[in-house]
């Protein structure tokens, strides 16, 4: 096997006890830190060359948001690293309980190319703070920042512990046939059976971080003009390739009256009257994936843009009106700039459409009424949820993100990344004397030991308590 | 053809579809009546036990009863707490906004249990997989056909037939029973069959835990009180006679701690089981012929000094302690869950710690001296599901200590509130104002230096000073 010998190098490494020190991971943390100030300008043009990325849009999701995990990790590590103390029984009383925080060994990232340095520079920051070696396998479709990561973090990261394998499909295949002792993967669905199923050859936890179609719904009590701003955002920012981005809307026939004039004053307002000269809206990352998501034109009515240029793999911010179920948009994850409008009688006809289908990664619920926003996150699941705006749950470190069902499986973010990267040990260290306190458990039984040892080792029902 | 498990699963979906799991109230009248079903059928537990494996009363009411109920009391005194949403901190931008975790259960849950413990490895999952609102299908082993009976006839008229359902199934219904989807699977067992499971698991991305089990190192310093470290050692080994997850499977030793343990362990054996165990009430037998078969032919290995009797006909292994292995023999190539305790010699703890680093990650390493450093030396230096110092099998019996396996040993943790948290998905949600706009304005395009600016500030999270490790 090709990497065989990488990662048998990086085991001894891990074996070897090189990173278990706090010391040592502050070391490789704050090298992260400088790689992503001093590269700062670096990173901004590789997005932009490998799908058009808006600077703006770059600063903040590559580096300002890694920048905060960096910074919340740092600030926090050696308190999660502590051993955590656990309440104990009358038998235990004298004796040390906790539990301690191991790291796996060593780990696999695999990163998607939609935010191809923040996906995998926040899952390493957790793998690192938690004491693992790493493996990072970035996407191999966003061709310059592949290049800048192999290149540039072997410079800032120990060479010992840390190794970024580029490989496409074929080679990652390959990758996957080693033992790992995590594998944390971002990308979609069909791939993530494939690595799970390669995970369970060898017994591998992992996480899974997939996508699908986020459903939006807007109720007809709502600021119309908020509304429209906040979808049109989370819709359209980095051309729509991202995995929490709104995929379709849910409203009556009269909302989407509504919607159309204010989405359509919403996208003149952030791109101008022809988006495809605006410096702030992107571009689809390549040739087959501009193919695919002009291909879902075609579902019930433009209402809003829908022009294309393949050579510069434009799609402009698009609106569907009046799309059906059986509709090409409906049968998979847009990721592109494309919002259809599904019509729906009543709030709980969307509910039921939403639970007709696979479990999302987030759910968005717009009300004035605190009232419907609560009903749609309590009748349905998903990964997570937001009310009355897109995307912002997850620049949240301390909300843990994730999926559930086909939306994948574990969270992270904050601590979470550092506990997914974790084994928390339990761990108790009794006493080498005080054998009288263990007589009562030991042959030959009977029913006065086993009614003392009961009256131990019990734990009684409370009196009741009701939920707030 | 259609699955034969296809419409029982559906009906516990639309079952848990309804939200009629969702009410604390729901929840607990579940897990009150499973403490029914363990009050009431206590004596049927014990009887079932004894039948399927000789299981002595004691040690039944001890892990099949006690500590179930230990676990349902638990559960029953935190529920309401650890369901209610938990709020986050925020930061600048989202500070009058509502952040919080939502406890949400998975939907349609499978537990499938092993036949060592069969009430308590099916009940304590059971217990969180209920308190987090899910709908459970329940596969008791088919090894221990008393057991498996009893929960087969008993469960049922104690839960609500909706929600939970116990199915009965051998090695290919159990095959088929995993080709349905289902939100969450718990399997107890040994890793060839976790493996199964986490490969059926991931074709339709459920996600499991798995317990499964290894050979749990047992380090004897030569600092420590023998006799005690005998006892302790006999008791965690020869309890359910060996068919225990987390016994100690084989002791490193120097040889002078090896001259010092055999007479210690020799007694101690007496001591539990007197001159003849095989008429000891307090000891136990193998399951079934053909472990029984499997675990006799371990014996030859190294040299029997204590114990090596056996009887076919009650599937009698007589405690057995075993001198001279070497790595090479039959008993160091599986795990050996059965009565067996072979010795192996080490120089130092070096070469003991370097000995178990070279083997499969277990799901317990126990470490045995009145040196705190030697103990901590072992747990440091070292990597498994859990540690004991100076006893065995104990740190199961604490709610509060997380579970679970690594590497070979198994994936995830429960226990306590751990089980609660292993059915439960841990929802991020953010519900925010519908107005002031005002605070959005800057995210919007059209992009600006300034804007970039101002939005930096309102989100980002600064360095603080360095701390240290107290």
């Amino acid at each position: 096997n090709p990497y065989a010998g990488l990662v048998s190098h990086l085991r001894a490494a891990w074996l070897s006890g090189k990173m278990r020190p706090m010391e040592y991971r502050v070391a490789q943390l704050e090298a992260l830190g400088r790689f992503l100030d001093e590269k700062k300008q670096d990173i901004l043009e590789a997005t932009a060359l490998d799908m058009g990325k808006p600077s703006f849009e770059a600063y903040f999701t590559e580096i300002l948001l890694c920048k905060n995990e960096l910074n919340s990790t740092l600030n926090n590590l050696c308190h999660w690293m502590k051993d955590e103390h656990v309440d104990k029984n009358l038998v235990t009383q004298l004796d040390c309980a906790f539990i301690r925080k191991d790291p796996y060994g060593v780990v696999l990232i695999i990163a998607p190319w939609n935010y191809p340095i923040h996906l995998f520079l926040v899952p390493l920051i957790g793998a690192i703070a938690a004491g693992n070696c790493v493996v990072v396998k970035p996407s191999e479709t966003t061709k310059n920042s592949e290049r800048l990561i192999a290149e540039m973090l072997t410079c800032y990261l120990d060479n010992d512990c840390f190794a970024v394998v580029t490989a496409g499909v074929q080679e990652t295949t390959r990758l996957l046939e080693n033992k790992f002792d995590y594998i944390f993967f971002t990308g979609i669905p069909s791939v993530g059976r494939i690595v799970m199923t390669a995970a369970a050859k060898h017994l591998t936890p992992v996480t899974l971080e997939l996508g699908g179609k986020n459903p939006c719904y807007v109720s007809d009590t709502c600021d119309v003009q908020n509304v429209a701003r906040r979808v049109a955002w989370g819709r359209f920012f980095n051309a729509g390739q991202t995995c929490i981005a709104p995929d379709y809307v849910l409203c009556t026939v009269e909302m989407q009256e509504k919607l159309m004039p204010a989405l359509r004053e919403a996208i003149t307002e952030f791109f101008g009257s022809n988006p495809r000269e605006s410096p702030d809206f992107g571009r689809i990352v390549g040739d087959k994936q501009f193919r695919r998501i002009r291909a879902l034109l075609c579902s019930g009515r433009v209402a809003i843009g829908g022009q294309t240029d393949e050579k510069e793999r434009y799609i402009a911010p698009t609106v569907l009106a009046d799309v059906l179920p059986s509709d090409p948009a409906m049968q998979e994850e847009i990721f592109g700039p494309i919002l259809p409008i599904v019509v729906v009688a009543n709030m709980d006809e969307a509910i039921d459409f939403i639970n007709a289908r696979p479990r999302p990664l987030a759910i968005y619920a717009f009300s004035c009424d605190s009232k419907v926003v609560n009903q749609v996150l309590e009748r349905t699941s998903s990964g997570g949820f937001c009310g009355n705006d897109t995307l912002m749950h997850v620049t949240l470190t301390s909300l843990p993100f994730g999926g559930i069902g086909n939306s994948g499986l574990g969270k992270y973010h904050g601590k979470f990344t550092f506990d997914t990267f974790t084994h928390h040990r339990g761990c108790l260290h009794r006493n080498m004397g005080l054998e009288a306190l263990n007589a009562l458990r030991y042959p030959p039984y009977s029913q006065q030991k086993l009614g003392l040892l009961t009256a131990t080792f019990e734990i009684k029902r409370k009196g009741m308590c009701t939920l707030l | 053809s259609e699955n034969p498990y296809a419409g029982l699963v559906s009906r516990l979906r639309a079952a848990w579809l309804s939200g009629k799991t969702r009410p604390v109230e729901y929840r607990v009248a579940q897990l009150e009546a499973l403490g029914r079903f363990l009050d009431e059928k206590q004596q049927d537990i014990l009887e079932a036990t004894a039948a399927d494996m000789r299981k002595p009363f004691f040690e039944s009411e001890f892990s099949e009863v006690l500590l179930c109920k230990n676990e349902l009391h638990e559960t029953l005194n935190n529920l309401s707490h650890w369901m209610k949403d938990e709020h986050v901190d925020k930061n600048l931008v989202t500070r009058l906004d509502s952040a919080f975790i939502r406890k949400d259960p998975y939907g349609v849950v499978l537990i499938i249990g092993p036949w060592n413990c069969p009430i308590h490895l099916l009940l304590v999952p059971l217990i969180g997989a209920i308190a987090a609102g899910n709908c459970v299908v329940i596969k008791p082993s088919e090894i221990t056909k008393n057991s498996e009976t009893l929960m087969a006839e008993g469960l049922p008229s104690y839960l609500d037939k909706d929600c939970f359902a116990v199915v009965t199934a051998g090695v290919q219904e159990t095959t088929r029973l995993l080709e349905n989807k289902f939100d969450y699977i718990f399997f107890t067992g040994n890793p060839a069959v976790g493996r199964i499971v986490m490969t059926a698991a991931g074709k339709l991305l459920t996600p499991v835990t798995l317990e499964l089990g290894g050979k749990n190192p047992c380090y004897v310093s030569d600092t420590c009180d023998v006799q005690n470290v005998a006892r302790r050692v006999a008791w965690g080994r020869f309890f359910n006679a060996g068919q225990t997850c987390v016994a100690p499977d084989y002791v490193l030793c120097s040889v002078e701690m090896q001259e010092k343990l055999l007479p210690a362990l020799r007694k101690v054996i007496t001591e539990f089981y007197g001159r003849n165990p095989q008429e000891s009430p307090d000891f136990g037998r193998i399951v079934g012929d053909k472990q029984f078969q499997r675990v006799q032919a371990l014996l030859r290995s190294g040299r029997v000094v204590i114990g090596g009797q056996t009887d076919e006909k009650e599937r009698y292994i007589a405690p057995t302690v075993l001198v001279d292995v070497q790595p090479s023999d039959p008993i160091m190539h599986e795990e050996v869950f059965g009565p067996i305790l072979p010795i192996i010699i080490v120089a130092n703890m070096d070469e003991a710690i370097d000995f178990i680093n070279s083997r499969e990650r277990p799901l317990v390493v126990y470490a045995f001296s009145s040196d705190d450093k030697v103990v901590n030396q072992v747990l440091e230096r070292t990597s498994s599901g859990g540690f004991c110092g100076n006893d065995t099998l104990m740190h199961v019996t604490l709610t509060s200590l997380p579970f679970g396996g690594i590497g070979n040993s198994g994936v995830g943790m429960h226990h306590g509130k751990f089980t609660f948290d292993t059915f439960t998905h841990h929802r991020g949600c953010l519900h925010r104002g519908m107005g002031r706009e005002a605070l959005h304005a800057l995210r919007y395009p059209p992009y600006s230096q300034q804007k970039l600016g101002i939005v930096r500030v309102a989100s980002e999270v600064k360095r603080k000073d360095a701390c240290t490790l107290l």
